[in-house]
């Protein structure tokens, strides 16, 4: 049912945990499941120079936090708003049919996270 | 890889003694027992000793017993079979699937169904039964004991209250049948479902206690089979299998192997307890099947848990198997009154007669470093190290 990246990344979830000194943080809920997932990144110069993930819910939605991570790591904020729910899906080798939501979860936090980053003087503007 | 399989409520495996006594029927002893031949009459024999067996199960005649293929089958006739438009039904708001929505296609054509609230400890008040009757008032359907939790209804006291007013009882048997003893001359019931694959007999059969005088109207039309009852040759070797487990069932309660194994969840309960913090046994102070342990885990996902406990060849559930392909919330755990995320952090593990301790200490062993590793991604959970737990 689930692809060897997903276990994976249940198992050994990348960049697990809170950032000390976040410039931004996020939280998405889905309470049709009781899923959570909690984005923290700090910024600068304009890109996500660190981040970290916390996520209670089921595999796919703590697969797709930590990939999710990866792939936003050094990236702008109008980088990692491009990417989508199908990405995240890909990357991991596919999502089983009832885990839709877990990779919108996780972009949810990560756009509320990017919005609540106080712009640092100097750089672009963090889009709402 | 070690296993465990502590998914029993979801299905048990047969004992080796029922499939024996299956195989015949599925090669040289094949036959429909309504054929006027040797074959058939052998197959008739073979029919109604497993009914002489189902029926010692539950205390009653041979006669009062109609096989079915399964508790689905059986809560859903028992429901629709004696239920019209205009008639009241008392049931609760913890019932299996197979009754809920058999009362909600009810509703849909005029009926009035009142779903009893339970109380913390996931069992009805009988007094709450007798204040929804009411002059139409048909049927109460009551279950003896949750799938989720193992907590076991006031069912005879219930049962009483019904036959006072007049009206008929049902009661689902399906998790209770095999784990303790029933009899339906106590409960007063009309109707009693059983089904075959929750007491280690085979899927896909199982068998209703309709009391004489009963008539609940058939589901299933055709043939004369199972005296009107309940259309459909019968499912012979599947019939047979469900007697031999009837069987075994009574013998194991004889011998008082359920209190062996009500002290093997109470260790599993106990260590939970002892070593994971946050975490609670639902119904513990209720009286329960000595198989079921519903357990919550503060700040997790069940659903992870289970494949983490899965990823160690554990199997164990979320609430009920029927409910792991939606998401919707589990339904039992909150007429409870647990708030929803508590709900989701609860898993269901139940032993079968053919669990060793061997496979409770590798579930023993994988749990707190399985709750562990969700808890230490979780959002919701502290461990003094940062972040907002939630409190109980």
């Amino acid at each position: 049912m689930y692809s060897p990246e997903v276990l994976d990344h249940f198992r050994s979830p990348r960049n697990a945990g809170t950032l000390k000194g976040a410039s931004g943080c996020g939280r998405a809920e889905n309470p049709g499941c009781g899923d959570e997932v909690e984005l923290t990144m700090r910024l600068e110069g304009g890109r996500i120079a660190d981040v970290r993930f916390r996520a209670r819910g089921c595999v796919a939605t703590i697969a797709c936090s930590s990939r999710l991570t990866e792939m936003v790591r050094g990236r702008s904020a109008v980088e990692a708003l491009a990417i989508e729910a199908s990405g995240i899906a890909a990357s991991l080798g596919g999502l089983p049919p009832a885990s839709g939501h877990a990779a919108a979860l996780a972009i949810q936090a990560l756009r509320a996270a990017l919005s609540s980053a106080k712009p640092v003087p100097g750089t672009n503007t963090v889009p709402a | 890889m070690e296993e465990a399989y502590l998914d029993n409520n979801a299905t048990a495996p047969l004992l080796p003694a029922v499939f024996e006594a299956m195989r015949p029927y599925f090669g040289e002893r094949f036959g429909n027992p309504s054929s006027a031949h040797r074959r058939g009459r052998e197959a008739l024999a073979a029919v109604e000793e497993a009914r002489e067996r189902v029926a010692a199960l539950v205390g009653a005649s041979a006669q009062e017993i109609v096989f079915t293929s399964g508790g689905s089958e059986g809560d859903t006739t028992a429901i629709l079979g004696l239920v019209s438009p205009g008639d009241h039904v008392i049931t609760t708001s913890i019932e299996h699937h197979a009754v809920l929505r058999s009362c909600k296609r009810l509703e849909r054509v005029g009926t009035e169904v009142t779903y009893l609230p339970v109380e913390a400890n996931g069992r009805v008040d009988p007094e709450a039964v007798r204040a929804a009757l009411r002059p139409t008032t048909r049927l109460v359907s009551v279950m003896m004991a949750n799938n989720e939790t193992g907590v076991l209804q006031p069912v005879e006291e219930i049962g009483r209250i019904a036959a006072e007013a007049g009206v008929s009882f049902h009661t689902d048997a399906v998790q209770a049948a095999g784990k303790v003893p029933v009899a339906v001359g106590r409960l007063g019931c009309a109707l009693l479902t059983i089904s075959g694959h929750k007491l280690h007999g085979p899927p896909g059969v199982g068998a209703q206690y309709v009391r004489r005088g009963t008539f609940p109207r058939p589901l299933i039309h055709g043939g004369p089979q199972e005296r009107g009852f309940r259309a459909g040759t019968e499912n012979l070797p599947a019939i047979i299998g469900l007697g031999v487990a009837a069987s075994l069932a009574v013998e194991w309660l004889a011998a008082g192997a359920a209190a062996e194994m009500a002290a093997e969840r109470d260790r599993i309960e106990r260590t939970v307890l002892e070593r994971i913090p946050a975490s609670r046994v639902h119904g513990a102070g209720a009286p329960r099947v000595p198989n079921t342990s519903s357990l919550l885990f503060e700040g997790i996902s069940g659903k992870a848990l289970v494949l983490g406990l899965d990823l160690d060849g554990i199997c164990v559930s979320t609430g009920s198997a029927c409910s792991t392909g939606s998401s919707e919330p589990p339904y039992v755990l909150r007429a409870m009154g647990l708030r929803p995320e508590q709900a989701y952090a609860t898993i269901r593990c139940s032993l079968g007669k053919q669990t060793t301790s061997a496979e409770v200490d590798h579930f023993l062993r994988s749990l707190p470093g399985a709750v562990a590793h969700l808890r230490a991604l979780s959002p919701s959970w502290s461990d003094g190290s940062g972040g907002q737990a939630r409190g109980a």
